[in-house]
């Protein structure tokens, strides 16, 4: 009995951890939602002040006590400031969110979809917003990537939370926007060419799991796959997106805002 | 039935956890019930705090660098680069839900 008791426990652990991300819509609001709204307009007001036209956003979907080390959030997209043509006929100006979310009932796989600042952090477990905005020039060459449908030419929608950056067996969030990224630095949507650029040049995290948990994990989890990893499992991340911008000169500045209005560099 | 009860804890493990691990996969009507619930929030001022948005057109600067066009589906902006914050509307903008989701709820309620 206390052997099942510590394998059951042992593979809870499992679980958790590598539940830690994965980028979905979510349907419940953890928080009161005036406070979600509050805190996703003051995103959208720090990064118009900042006069970004694109600039990548991120979101802490889990409590930061599970993620694993090195990882700070659980999901990435690309904010594009936009014209936004309302059901009622009106058309403001704000921010849409490009995101790679995994399909509702088929976690292993993904689709790309646009929604807005409040459907962004609707689900979140703490007003905290990563924010990394690039170089004008790379901001407008994201923009291009973006509205001429590019992105979803390098969409991959075969789904792993810990998609390996230099190949493109599986494709996470953070991939994707690399792949975004990448596609305008580089002008091309070959993806060979992506991944052999991003080999040469991108600096991916380390995650680190058991190897018996992530083969566990292979086995039982549909979002989790080792398949595309040739020995030790690394993966995009939102933090590693903004370290591979500021070594080639591209950042303009990569923060963290929470719900009390504080900025610090990420 | 040592392997056996390790098998069957296993398999108990595996459905919890997937369940657990899927916590937060979006199901069912999200979008609508999320509208429900802005619009609730704001109650008769619903209509002017909240937006449903249809389409979103990227927003790009006049002589801004590289081969931006219009034909790649943005609209020219017509401030320039270095003019000031951007303009952001006051209005909370959600994705406007489905027809398919907007029935899912109304069965719902109705039931």
């Amino acid at each position: 009995m206390v052997k099942i008791s510590v394998l059951m426990l042992s593979i809870s652990l499992l679980f958790m951890q590598l539940a830690y991300a994965g980028s979905t819509q979510t349907a419940e609001s953890l928080l009161p939602i005036e406070q979600v709204e509050v805190f996703a307009k003051q995103v959208e007001r720090y990064a118009a002040a900042q006069g970004a036209r694109a600039f990548i956003l991120a979101r802490v979907g889990r409590p930061e006590s599970e993620l694993p080390k090195g990882i700070k959030f659980t999901h990435t997209a690309i904010a594009v400031y936009s014209e936004i043509s309302l059901d009622s006929g009106e058309k403001v100006k704000g921010y849409a969110i490009h995101n790679l979310y995994q399909k509702a009932g088929q976690r292993d796989k993904s689709e790309l979809v646009i929604d807005y600042p409040i459907d962004f952090f609707w689900g979140v477990s703490a007003l905290k917003a990563g924010i990394i905005i690039p170089t004008v020039d790379v901001q407008q060459r994201i923009i291009d990537v973006i509205a001429s449908g590019k992105d979803k030419q390098i969409h991959n929608e075969n789904y792993s939370v810990i998609a390996n950056p230099f190949n493109n067996e599986f494709q996470n969030c953070t991939e994707h926007t690399l792949n975004i990224i990448n596609a305008g630095i580089y002008q091309t949507t070959d993806l060979t060419a992506l991944k052999s650029n991003a080999k040469q040049h991108f600096q991916a995290q380390r995650v680190k799991i058991n190897p018996l948990k992530l083969m566990l994990g292979n086995l039982f989890v549909d979002d989790v796959s080792t398949k595309d990893h040739r020995g030790k499992v690394s993966t995009t991340t939102f933090t590693t997106i903004s370290q591979y911008l500021q070594k080639n000169d591209l950042l303009a500045n990569a923060v963290v805002l929470n719900s009390t209005g504080e900025v610090v560099s990420l | 039935m040592k392997t056996h009860n390790m098998v069957l804890t296993l398999a108990l493990a595996v459905t919890s956890m997937q369940s657990f691990a899927n916590s937060g996969a979006s199901e069912n009507a999200s979008a609508a019930s999320k509208h429900s619930a802005l619009a609730a929030s704001h109650g008769t001022a619903a209509s002017i705090k909240v937006g449903s948005a249809v389409l979103a057109t990227p927003l790009i600067v006049a002589g801004s660098v590289g081969q931006v066009s219009q034909q790649l589906g943005t609209k020219l902006m017509a401030s320039a680069i270095d003019d000031g914050p951007l303009e952001i509307t006051e209005k909370t903008i959600t994705v406007a839900p489905s027809p398919k989701q907007m029935m899912k709820t109304v069965i719902t309620e109705e039931l």
